[in-house]
């Protein structure tokens, strides 16, 4: 079996770009225990990423992994914020209090290691300083998810008549590969927002296009709708219709997380600096279709599409298709590329992380078969 | 034939383990199994929260099943009957709790609380916390059912289910394949040729629009009960749930159509397939086949929980 480079060297680009850092990094990690007995059953695993992710967000702002789940379950977590876990209780299953207990155990993880619990959890604790760079940057990108960030600017926003905007955005996350270490993989995602709002498609009477965000047009019960995205501007959110209100955004009120019942029209001019526009009709919306129904403002909420829906609904008004999904391989590196422009130092403690400008890459290589050799 | 319902989904959904101890293993009072005399007395302990629908549901029934037979039950002798079944079962639900005794003379016997057979759960709760919110939502039941006419038409109506038994001939569900799909309807009536199903709910309306909602969706599986047993058209088929949770009652409307009813037997056989594995009781389940709950929350008012926590120390 042999490798045959071409004549003429093609290379393969792979999306993964290299990081480098100024200084040896160093990844100390304490563990923690759960003190109490857990049930040995299939659903251990998912009960404590659960518990995991709550702690992370709520108490301890860093990644937190789950280790040694078949065994006796602990957790990882970076050694400079193990102490605030310390004593950490939640109700778990049984309606008992488990608590969390700090060991003495510590695991210093090296950039040769091979574990893939310490792996994880490196990576989880290095891709958090991109999303942090890339939340920065408000000015630039809007957050869909922490480790998926959009353009503020639409890929087609030159056309004045468009339809939808085209929102170009990158996914990424750190992984580490064996031999070659610490990398940034990345892709490019697109994402289709309406136009018009929610409010201005009421007002004209104009929901051709969004019925299936409306559910007005049925497509059996069990199917949930169309989405919204719930345009919050430096983060949105993706919804689904639930209703109308009946009241504007000066009247509806909700029970906020703290307790208080306040207006729709105070909390957007509150937590995101949105002042509504007067009467503006609120809707209900759910985060998923078992959700439970929250208000929202409808001049906030924009219909999400799909590809079949762009094509439909373009096809229909004979309007130019707003830019695909779909992306040449090379270009797909370039628009990667200059996403990542802007995210390519980044600090990690008292280390600063670079990203290389170009793509790891491979000899295009041809895999010659051998010959059958039937009956020998 | 083996049986199914929609209460099933949701606690198999929530807890492998209460599914079975709920429904898996036919536990009865008088069994001979010491374990098994344990989970039927837990399938008696219910939160107060529940207990406050029962109380309702149970006054509204007893004034439809009155007015059937020719008999008013005026709305204020409904709330002293409400006040007074509430508290004998209080009292027998403490005694109960106590002395670990399953059985009462009452009828309706009303269950364990929660409350009173878990310390741990026990935040002072006050009888009165429950009365007071279940006369008003008994009474604003009770106005709407009469501005509606339906005392009258309990005297009038031939065909009348009301709370209908689950194991009666005839009872509410229909089949899929070699499975009786149950639907609980709290009642039913037949009227100028039209089927009307209701459901009373001791809960606010759901925000939004009604027929987007899950709520919509239960009722809607009540309709296949007339349309499969009793061919019913499907235009001729209203149901209407009614919420009792605020100042005034808020009633609406679920319509059926053709194309809905493919839906939801679709759905139906999804969740019997899904769960298919677990109605065959004589593969011989034990408890540790099954899994635990995901998430802590929803073990904080399930009865089980003492052989749960017994199981863990």
């Amino acid at each position: 079996m042999t490798f045959t480079p071409l004549s003429k060297e093609k290379r393969i680009w792979a999306t993964l770009f290299p990081m480098k850092a100024d200084r040896d990094l160093e990844f100390k990690l304490r563990v923690l225990k759960v003190v109490e007995r857990l049930p040995q059953d299939a659903k251990r695993a998912e009960r404590l990423n659960q518990v995991a992710g709550e702690l992370w967000r709520s108490v301890l702002k860093c990644p937190v992994k789950p280790f040694r789940v078949k065994e006796t379950p602990c957790f990882l977590v970076p050694e400079e914020k193990a102490g605030l876990a310390d004593g950490y209780s939640f109700i778990g299953p049984a309606n008992r209090e488990y608590h969390l207990k700090l060991t003495d155990e510590t695991i210093n993880v090296d950039l040769s290691e091979s574990k893939l619990d310490h792996r994880d959890i490196v990576c989880d604790m290095l891709v958090r300083s991109f999303s942090d760079k890339f939340m920065r940057l408000q000015d630039k990108f809007w957050r869909w998810h922490w480790t998926l960030f959009y353009k503020n600017r639409s890929e087609n926003s030159d056309n004045a008549n468009r339809l939808v905007d085209a929102f170009r955005g990158i996914k990424f996350s750190v992984v580490w590969l064996d031999d070659l270490g610490l990398h940034l993989a990345a892709d490019i995602r697109t994402k289709y927002m309406g136009r018009k709002s929610l409010r201005e498609h009421l007002e004209s009477g104009d929901t051709k296009f969004i019925k299936d965000h409306l559910k007005t047009e049925k497509k059996g019960k069990a199917d949930p709708g169309s989405l919204f995205i719930r345009d919050n501007e430096i983060v949105k959110y993706s919804c689904l219709y639930a209703g109308q209100a009946g009241e504007p955004a000066e009247k509806a009120t909700f029970i906020d997380t703290d307790g208080r019942t306040r207006t729709v029209y105070e909390y957007y001019l509150d937590r995101f600096k949105i002042r509504l526009p007067p009467n503006d009709l609120v809707v209900y919306v759910k985060s998923s279709e078992h959700g439970d129904p929250i208000p929202a403002p409808s001049s906030r909420l924009f219909p999400a599409f799909d590809t079949e829906q762009i094509k439909k609904m373009h096809e229909s008004l004979r309007a130019p298709i707003p830019p695909s999904p779909q992306i040449p391989p090379q270009k797909r590196v370039e628009m990667i590329t200059e996403f990542l422009h802007d995210v390519r130092k980044v600090r990690f403690g008292d280390a600063m992380l670079t990203l290389e400008p170009e793509p790891i890459s491979e000899r295009q290589q041809y895999f010659i078969p051998p010959d059958l050799l039937f009956g020998k | 034939m083996k049986s199914w319902s929609h209460s099933q989904t949701r606690v198999m959904r929530i807890c492998e383990r209460r599914w079975f101890l709920s429904y898996g293993l036919g536990a009865k009072i008088n069994s001979r199994d010491r374990f098994l005399r344990e989970i039927a007395f837990l399938k008696k302990v219910k939160p107060s929260f529940m207990w406050r629908g029962d109380l309702v549901h149970g006054v509204i029934a007893d004034v439809l099943q009155q007015a059937r037979r020719g008999k008013t039950i005026p709305v204020d002798r409904a709330s002293v009957l409400l006040e007074q079944r509430a508290k004998n079962q209080w009292l027998e639900s403490m005694r109960r709790a106590s002395s670990g005794d399953p059985r009462t003379s009452l009828q309706p016997e009303g269950p364990i609380l929660m409350e009173h057979y878990y310390e741990a759960l026990n935040n002072g709760l006050q009888l009165d916390e429950i009365i007071s919110p279940a006369r008003q939502q008994m009474m604003t039941l009770y106005k709407w059912i009469e501005h509606h006419g339906l005392l009258d038409e309990m005297r009038k109506t031939r065909d009348v289910w009301i709370e209908p038994s689950l194991f009666m001939p005839n009872s509410p569900g229909f089949s899929v394949n070699d499975v009786r799909f149950i639907t609980k309807v709290d009642l039913a009536l037949i009227s100028s040729g039209f089927f009307r199903i209701y459901d009373w709910k001791t809960s606010l309306e759901p925000r939004g629009e009604f027929h987007l909602s899950h709520e919509h969706r239960q009722a809607s599986y009540y309709a296949l009960w007339p349309y499969f047993e009793m061919n019913f058209p499907v235009e001729n088929i209203e149901i209407k749930v009614v919420y009792a949770g605020g100042d005034n009652p808020k009633a609406h409307e679920a319509r059926l159509v053709h194309q809905d009813i493919e839906d939801l037997i679709a759905d139906a056989e999804l969740i019997i397939e899904a769960t298919r594995e677990f109605l065959d009781v004589d593969k011989g389940f034990i408890l540790e086949d099954f899994d635990w709950a995901t998430s802590g929350k929803a073990c904080q008012w399930c009865p089980f929980q003492q052989i749960c926590q017994r199981e863990l120390i």
